[in-house]
């Protein structure tokens, strides 16, 4: 059963059948850091005309959240994005204190887990210096919402899970990118579950009006179930951040247009 | 409005350069009164600072049941910080959850203003550092009169750092004196707001919502006396709130109650629901699922379970004791009751025009609250209840302990 | 009111797009929130103009600079928004004006080439001295208007929801002064750029 509460399923034939073309075509490659998102469409929590989801063109996605060890790479080649070399227009204080002032100590903050600290210029930076960009809202969570549930109380069980995790978050320890099992239908892993992520543009048309209202969360339910209240607050949340914020929820994974088809990538498995 | 709204942030950008006139200039443009009170604050700045302080300043802010006393003539200017900070705590035996604070507690500090004071307001987002408030009292050197006043609780191994902990407030020390919820120092990054009902202001300024690592600031003045909830008012504020999110100010009548001679002491106790279930981790979390049901797992005063019963409220045979009782919910509704005993007097929300006399009971909607007289009848035991059973026996009770009669 | 504004953005956004046309001026958004601290001289992206030439923005320090974002699709509030700077460009002392820098930056990366603005300065009348119509790399526009609280999205009719605002800057890339929307007056803009450029910071 596909996730339909939130979700139309209007180009689902149309993207299994692409996804198993894609497939076929593809060489196979073991460990594919980005996969191919086919185009489609997808009902988010926000407004929208009655009868036209949010139409979403393909793209390429990073299969896992930029890792602390990736980042360094970042770093070194791009000094002024060193931490105490970043101008307080790009990024709070907070920009990468989890790392010691010389770098990164993968004792303890781990070479495989997200990088987070990290503000939205310095993550739309990496992304552009790795020949990418980063995700739009709408391209992230129609990512996000391309999961397969066996019924109905699957899903509010996983919402109860995104709820938890919203109200629970424990960021001293963090796991490695890859490891909260959960995964959308395409192999793009962790959108739920180890950190929030930049989007390009977080902070959408009528943010202003939407997020600061008590009845927000209200107007944001669709037909009262637990997958959109937990979007929702996804939603609130990250719209709220600032461009300079870092702190230690916040990550990024990377996008690529199609003509950017990234070396590393590859299509479904 | 809108056009208004971005003149006052062009504004707010020449403030950063020439911050007294364009205050000044501010405050003549925009305030007015109306009946002797005022309004038309001026914009409330957002900004970063580089503050590590004590996440609560101000010399009229106490930890529950306690109550400053006013010790001032007319009105005052308040400087107020409540820091936004995430401590583990418990609120049951055995039932910690890391909490979204305001200043640390379950519920946030206890402010004492006089109708008309002024409140010049300071928040920081501190949900993204580890804030420890919690450190034992041997290892604080503690200067104050009579514990309400400032203090200086500087904790050992700070001493000569640039951390300012002279302004720490009566709150702080207090909390460390009687630590009743074990504060263990979280980090839990959300945005957050402050929403005072004390305050009559434009939310779409005042109540904004600030990032992790921002800092608010604003005016506001109490114009209308009583006890007032304040909490959390970003969305989910169904969550905010009982993830911890809420508190009290008390605003006490420029001419007072007319029995305020007769008290002889005086009590806050805040109502409110935890919606609660256990993690994995052994932690207890937010059951959103409860919350939407209005199915508390704890219904409690001043955010534990047991702790009016664990520590009791003490009075003697014939003293008058008055009770500034807030029902802060998120959702529930209170009907506040003391067994053995009839309330006096009773001022709904706290304004003295709103007198009662003689109630056995005082239902309380949510963000609902009551100044109540009752005076103790004989040497006992008074049970504090919220007369809803199925609430009492989540635990919203505790004990009023009187001694004999003197 | 400030409900009533949001609804009435609601369905205008909604009959905007269930009409399958584009009502440009319904769609605008409101500009977010920045500091005035913050130097647009810090961005190192390289930017390339309708006559084909690459900057740095921070080759444009040192003097007053007008920054506006458009985009060359846009047939009915972007003409008006530029116009809109032409008016306080125009109301700084002929004399002045050779120290006025004004960008106009599109949004659109794909279809406004340098050549896509040298057409649309032309038909504008503004391909003159000191105006620069560029293009960047779409995530170096995105960090610009990050930076001056510009928002836009693109629809998927290809056009853009976007924040229609002026911004002035001083010497050192600060802002000096935001105008948002559209026809607003510019007087006090113009006074900005005058002082700017007798003491080179904002007042």
């Amino acid at each position: 059963m596909t996730l339909q509460t939130n979700i139309a399923p209007v180009n689902l034939l149309a993207l299994v059948v692409a996804a198993m073309a894609l497939s076929l075509a593809a060489t196979a490659r073991a460990q594919p850091r980005q996969v191919l998102v086919p185009s489609g469409s997808f009902h988010s929590v926000m407004p929208e005309v009655e009868g036209e989801p949010i139409r979403v063109a393909s793209f390429y996605l990073d299969v896992t959240a930029v890792t602390n060890e990736q980042y360094e790479v970042f770093t070194a080649k791009h000094e002024q994005w060193q931490r105490g070399e970043v101008p307080a227009v790009f990024a709070s204080s907070d920009y990468l204190k989890h790392w010691a002032a010389s770098g990164p100590d993968y004792e303890v903050i781990g070479k495989n887990r997200p990088v987070t600290h990290v503000s939205w210029f310095a993550a739309n930076a990496y992304c552009q210096s790795v020949g990418g960009r980063l995700p739009t809202l709408n391209e992230w969570e129609y990512s996000a919402q391309l999961m397969d549930f066996d019924s109905q109380s699957s899903v509010s069980q996983f919402a109860a899970r995104l709820m938890s995790w919203y109200s629970s978050v424990d960021t001293k320890n963090s796991a490695a990118v890859g490891s909260t099992g959960i995964e959308n239908r395409l192999g793009v892993k962790d959108q739920f579950g180890l950190i929030m992520e930049w989007v390009q543009d977080f902070k959408p048309p009528v943010a202003d009006d939407l997020s600061l209202d008590c009845g927000t969360v209200g107007r944001m339910q669709q037909w009262g179930n637990a997958y959109s209240y937990a979007a929702s607050i996804r939603y609130i949340t990250r719209m709220s951040y600032s461009p300079t914020t870092a702190t230690a929820t916040m990550g990024f994974r990377c996008a690529y247009n199609m003509e950017q088809e990234p070396e590393t990538a590859t299509i479904a498995q | 409005m809108k056009t208004v709204h971005y003149l006052l942030i062009v504004a707010g950008m020449l403030m950063a350069m020439n911050v007294s006139t364009v205050t000044a200039q501010q405050q003549q443009k925009t305030e007015f009164e109306i009946d002797g009170m005022t309004f038309g604050m001026p914009e409330a700045e957002v900004f970063t600072e580089d503050y590590d302080g004590p996440p609560v300043v101000g010399e009229y802010l106490t930890m529950l049941p306690n109550l400053k006393p006013l010790d001032y003539e007319g009105n005052k200017h308040h400087e107020v910080r409540i820091d936004i900070i995430v401590q583990e705590i418990e609120v049951a035996d055995g039932v910690r959850y890391r909490a979204w604070t305001f200043g640390g507690s379950v519920p946030g500090p206890v402010l004492h203003v006089k109708e008309g004071d002024r409140i010049t307001f300071t928040m920081k987002n501190r949900s993204g550092e580890m804030v420890q408030i919690n450190e034992p009292m041997s290892q604080l050197r503690i200067n104050s009169q009579d514990g309400m006043g400032p203090s200086s609780i500087e904790p050992e191994g700070m001493e000569g750092t640039n951390t300012d902990w002279s302004k720490a407030s009566p709150y702080l020390k207090q909390l460390r004196q009687n630590n009743y919820q074990k504060n263990k120092a979280e980090i839990m990054p959300m945005p957050h707001s402050m929403d005072f009902h004390s305050g009559t202001v434009a939310k779409d300024d005042k109540w904004r919502t600030i990032g992790p690592g921002e800092t608010i600031k604003f005016d506001w003045v109490a114009n209308y006396p009583g006890t007032y909830i304040y909490h959390c008012g970003t969305p989910s504020v169904l969550m905010h709130t009982s993830m911890g999110q809420h508190g009290v100010v008390v605003v006490s009548p420029k001419e007072g109650y007319p029995t305020d001679e007769l008290v002889d002491r005086e009590y806050v106790i805040v109502q409110s629901e935890y919606y609660l279930k256990k993690g994995a981790d052994g932690l207890f979390q937010y059951d959103f699922e409860a919350a939407q049901n209005r199915n508390p797992s704890h219904v409690v005063f001043n955010g534990h379970q047991t702790i009016l019963h664990d520590q009791p409220l003490k009075a003697n045979a014939g003293e008058r004791v008055r009770f500034h009782f807030s029902n802060n919910g998120p959702s529930g509704t209170s009907s506040f009751h003391v067994i053995g005993g009839i309330f006096d007097r009773v001022w709904m929300e706290g304004h003295p025009y709103n007198e009662m006399r003689g109630m056995q009971t005082v239902l309380l909607g949510a963000s609902s609250s009551a100044t109540i007289d009752m005076i103790v009848p004989e040497e006992g035991k008074y049970i504090l209840i919220d007369h809803e059973f199925a609430d009492a026996e989540k635990g919203a009770t505790g004990t009023l302990k009187a001694g004999p009669h003197k | 009111m400030k409900t009533v504004s949001f609804i009435l953005l609601m369905f205008c956004l909604a009959t905007s797009l269930a009409a399958q046309h584009h009502h440009e001026i319904t769609d605008a958004l409101n500009a977010g929130e920045i500091s005035a601290e913050h130097s647009l001289y810090h961005l190192d992206a390289e930017w390339t103009d309708h006559r084909g030439e690459t900057y740095a923005l921070s080759d444009f320090s040192g003097e007053p600079v007008i920054v506006v974002m458009f985009y060359g699709n846009c047939t009915q509030v972007c003409p008006m928004l530029i116009q809109d700077t032409r008016r306080l460009y125009s109301m700084v002392d002929e004399a002045n004006r050779p120290s006025v820098t004004v960008l106009a930056i599109t949004f659109d990366t794909e279809n406004d080439t340098p050549d896509v603005l040298r057409k649309y300065a032309e038909q504008e009348q503004l391909n003159i001295p000191g105006w620069h119509f560029m293009t960047s790399e779409a995530a170096s526009v995105r960090s610009l208007a990050m930076m001056l609280g510009v928002q836009y999205s693109k629809k998927s009719d290809g056009h853009f929801a976007h924040s229609n605002l002026v911004t002035v800057f001083d010497s050192q890339g600060r802002v000096a002064k935001r105008v948002e929307g559209l026809n607003q007056p510019m007087a006090e803009a113009a006074r900005e750029i005058r002082s700017i450029i007798k003491t080179g910071i904002r007042q």
